[in-house]
């Protein structure tokens, strides 16, 4: 008996441990995540100099993968974050309290190759395309392009996803593995350097831009913020948009300092290949306001492909940050 | 077949239901159906699961992936197996290949795999090279470990050889053969299912599991484990039922 | 007549057998007497032809055709009483003498109520009794026997013997059975064959009075004689 009266205690001990999250917090630190790759490239200067902003401590933390910056989110740990669009989407309809806050990284991919023969999309009829994986944003476009260019991705075209990760991808192009492969910045750039018979056959957003005849077209990337965070500090968000923005001007027009900053911050390991990345992400931060129709229009054609990528269905109005 | 309750099996239901009581306690403190959904929101998403048709075409997809690696698996084995149990020196001979294989962990095959098949083709390969290390050692040693004193009965008794065969060494094989095919068979599912989560064919538990993962549908990611361990329970109890026909005698 | 002619074996290091000769009276049983591991299970070997000698010449037995009653009991667990004592049999004669002759054996051997049992259900000594009856069963010339009753307990063993020889007036035969125990030996045989040491050059064989069985009455003397050889 005296046994059992033991477990039970650890038991409920170790369940108690869970249900204290993370009560005890500072109010004033804001928690910003971001992901390895783009998104960190378009928040290089405020990484390296905001610290601080209207009495909040800033901290800024870079991840690897979406699915480790996910994971935060369900435990509503951080209160700024940058993920996928579409993830940002399917989080809030599964009822994880973040908004959208604003748009920062557009279009980074790019269909390339050492095909040269390929100058339209009919071109690619009974040709092997490799994408990353099934079901990831860049199938997800790709197809979407193809349909609208005429074509049955799934019977004009040979979709391979033998290469499961962006590293493999682009080793299996350098090596010549692939021939046609739809890859993302700053990985072109360094495809590019390794082998010089790579060239872009088709960009994504130039693509984009054509079907839904728009400015800045693919609205890739996110800030989202926490939703009870926003209430209460509704200016502090506005704000920190208007330093995102401004930094994220200068990191196009000074591509060297921003090279720099890359390396040292860990995103890449070659300045060169950095500043050469940066023109094709198409950095630019435009806040949640100003973008509501593409993101609607970018999420619909995720809920084509398959309404549960984007948790079932399109979000509505409360999705957006409103100052 | 009977079914037959004995008291041990009620004992295993109160655990079972004392399994499902702690899995509620657990979601209700977590409180989040995003990371742990408890068991009866599970248990109604399952539901809905079945109830849609290409579940079912997932499952037999899945389960035939499975019995294909299966067999190629058994006719290797049968090959190289034999002929290691009767002869030491093909034994020497087939070892570094059967503890290479034994070895390198499974996930380093699929990703070789991947790469050299097509992706239809993955799970097929990785329930096949689970297992048939399994099969062969088994039936190495079942061959090893016959009797030798009934072959030589038989010998002096002059029983022509193909008897000898069916009637004395086959069937004392069978207590290893059906010992590697249990062993094998566990292996094999769970990693026929993991060759199906990274190589995401069309259709597939393996590639359900990744989509729900995918799209943070968790109470369908555990409802697809659940369908998972209970095929995987019904193999086994097959398993177990042909080994009651075949070793009666004991 | 059977008979072993010069026969000469050796294992590695250790030789076994000498120019050794012996004869077999037919039809008879004999018993080989000797202390355990001194060569009486190579003999064995010998005449069955499991082993070669390296010089000499076993002839004498039919056909070779024999049966062997092993110390373990060597049936097939995964067969019933019945298929065991068929089993032998099936390349032998057609299906309706293999029933015929099943059936008469397990009833000699006294297992008609256990024929579609499983030998794990059986007692060591009613296992022996099967491998009696399949070796009678068998249509052999020769039975060989290597120490078959050691192990089962005195009871047991006086039922055993009145089985076996019950099945061996059916249908005399041959016998040639090794022992260390004299009592067996006296009780079974007609004849007895005394081994000396190894390496084995020469067997001391005498006759015994009466016809084997319980109540058998022996010259004194012989059983005091074969005592003293078997202390040497």
């Amino acid at each position: 008996m005296q046994l059992y009266r033991r477990i039970i205690k650890i038991i409920l001990l170790f369940l108690i441990s869970f249900s204290c999250q993370n009560n005890n917090k500072d109010n004033h630190i804001v928690d910003v995540l971001i992901l390895r790759g783009p998104s960190a490239m378009s928040m290089l200067f405020m990484i390296d100099e905001m610290d601080e902003l209207d009495g909040h401590q800033i901290k800024y933390e870079i991840l690897d993968e979406p699915l480790q910056i996910r994971a935060r989110l369900l435990r509503e740990e951080p209160e700024v974050a940058m993920i996928p669009t579409n993830m940002a989407a399917n989080l809030y309809n599964k009822g994880v309290p973040y908004q959208l806050a604003g748009v920062s990284v557009w279009g980074t991919l790019e269909l390339i190759g050492r095909d040269t023969s390929i100058c339209s999309w009919n071109d690619l009829k009974g040709k092997r395309v490799h994408l990353m994986a099934k079901g990831m944003t860049p199938d997800i476009l790709f197809r979407f392009l193809a349909c609208e260019n005429n074509l049955d991705p799934d019977n004009d075209l040979i979709l391979d996803y033998s290469f499961p990760t962006h590293s493999d991808l682009a080793n299996a192009v350098i090596a010549g593995l692939s021939d046609i492969a739809v890859l993302s910045e700053p990985l072109i750039s360094m495809v590019h350097k390794k082998n010089v018979e790579i060239r872009t056959l088709f960009n994504l957003e130039q693509e984009w831009k054509k079907v839904f005849n728009d400015d800045f077209a693919i609205p890739q990337t996110s800030l989202v913020v926490k939703s009870s965070f926003a209430r209460e500090n509704p200016e502090l968000v506005v704000a920190f948009l208007e330093k995102y923005q401004q930094s994220c001007s200068k990191i196009v027009s000074d591509l060297s300092r921003a090279g720099q900053l890359a390396v040292s911050y860990n995103i890449l390991h070659d300045t060169t290949i950095a500043r050469e990345s940066i023109p094709g992400c198409n950095l630019k931060v435009l806040p949640s306001w100003e973008v509501k129709d593409k993101v609607k229009a970018y999420l619909g054609v995720f809920y084509k492909f398959n309404p549960e990528s984007i948790g079932g269905r399109l979000p509505d109005e409360a999705f957006f940050f409103e100052k | 077949m009977k079914l037959s309750f004995s008291k041990n099996s009620w004992y295993s239901l109160a655990g079972g239901i004392l399994l499902i009581l702690i899995w509620e306690i657990i979601a209700l403190t977590v409180g989040s159906r995003n990371i742990l959904p408890g068991p009866w929101f599970t248990f109604k998403t399952l539901t809905v699961l079945v109830s849609d048709p290409s579940f079912y075409r997932s499952l037999i997809i899945t389960i035939l992936r499975g019995l294909i690696g299966f067999s190629f698996a058994m006719i290797i084995s049968l090959l190289i197996g034999i002929p290691s149990g009767l002869n030491k020196k093909v034994e020497s001979f087939f070892s570094p290949f059967l503890v290479t294989i034994r070895s390198t962990p499974v996930i380093s095959i699929i990703l070789l795999a991947i790469i050299w098949l097509r992706v239809d083709h993955v799970p097929v390969f990785i329930g096949f090279l689970t297992m048939f290390p399994i099969l062969t050692t088994n039936l190495s040693a079942g061959i090893k470990e016959v009797d030798k004193g009934l072959i030589e009965m038989s010998r002096i008794y002059r029983v022509k050889t193909w008897r000898i065969f069916l009637d004395v060494f086959v069937p004392s094989l069978y207590p290893f053969l059906i010992s590697g095919l249990l062993t094998a068979v566990g292996f094999g599912w769970r990693a026929v299912i993991i060759g199906e989560v990274l190589s995401q064919p069309k259709f597939g538990i393996g590639s359900m599991m990744q989509d729900a993962q995918s799209y943070l549908l968790v109470a369908e990611l555990i409802s697809w484990t659940l369908v998972a361990v209970l095929i995987g329970f019904i193999f086994e109890k097959s398993i177990g039922l042909i080994e009651k026909r075949v070793i009666s005698w004991k | 007549m059977p008979k072993l002619d010069k026969i000469s074996f050796a294992y590695p290091g250790i030789e076994l057998f000498q120019d050794f000769s012996m004869d077999i009276p037919e039809g008879s049983i004999s018993c080989i007497l000797g202390p355990s591991g001194c060569g009486k299970t190579t003999l064995l070997h010998l005449i069955s032809q499991i082993l070669n000698p390296i010089s000499g010449k076993i002839s004498g037995f039919p056909e070779s055709s024999f049966s062997y009653i092993f110390q373990e009991t060597r049936i097939l667990p995964w067969r019933t009483v019945y298929q065991n004592i068929a089993f032998p049999l099936l390349d032998k004669m057609d299906p309706a003498e293999v029933r015929d002759k099943t059936e008469k054996y397990i009833k000699l051997v006294e297992l008609s109520d256990w024929s579609d049992q499983y030998p794990s259900k059986l007692s060591g000594g009613m296992n022996q009794r099967i491998a009696i009856a399949r070796a009678f069963a068998f249509p052999s010339h020769t039975i060989l026997m290597d120490e078959a009753f050691r192990g089962l307990d005195l009871g047991l063993k006086n039922k055993v013997f009145e089985i076996f020889l019950r099945s061996w007036r059916e249908e005399p035969r041959t016998v040639i059975f090794v022992t260390h125990d004299l009592d067996e030996a006296i009780y079974l045989g007609k004849y007895i064959q005394v081994l000396s040491r190894a390496p084995i050059t020469r067997a001391k064989g005498f006759e015994l009075d009466g016809e084997p069985g319980p109540y058998r009455i022996t010259n004194k003397s012989i059983m005091k004689e074969i005592r003293e050889l078997l202390e040497n």
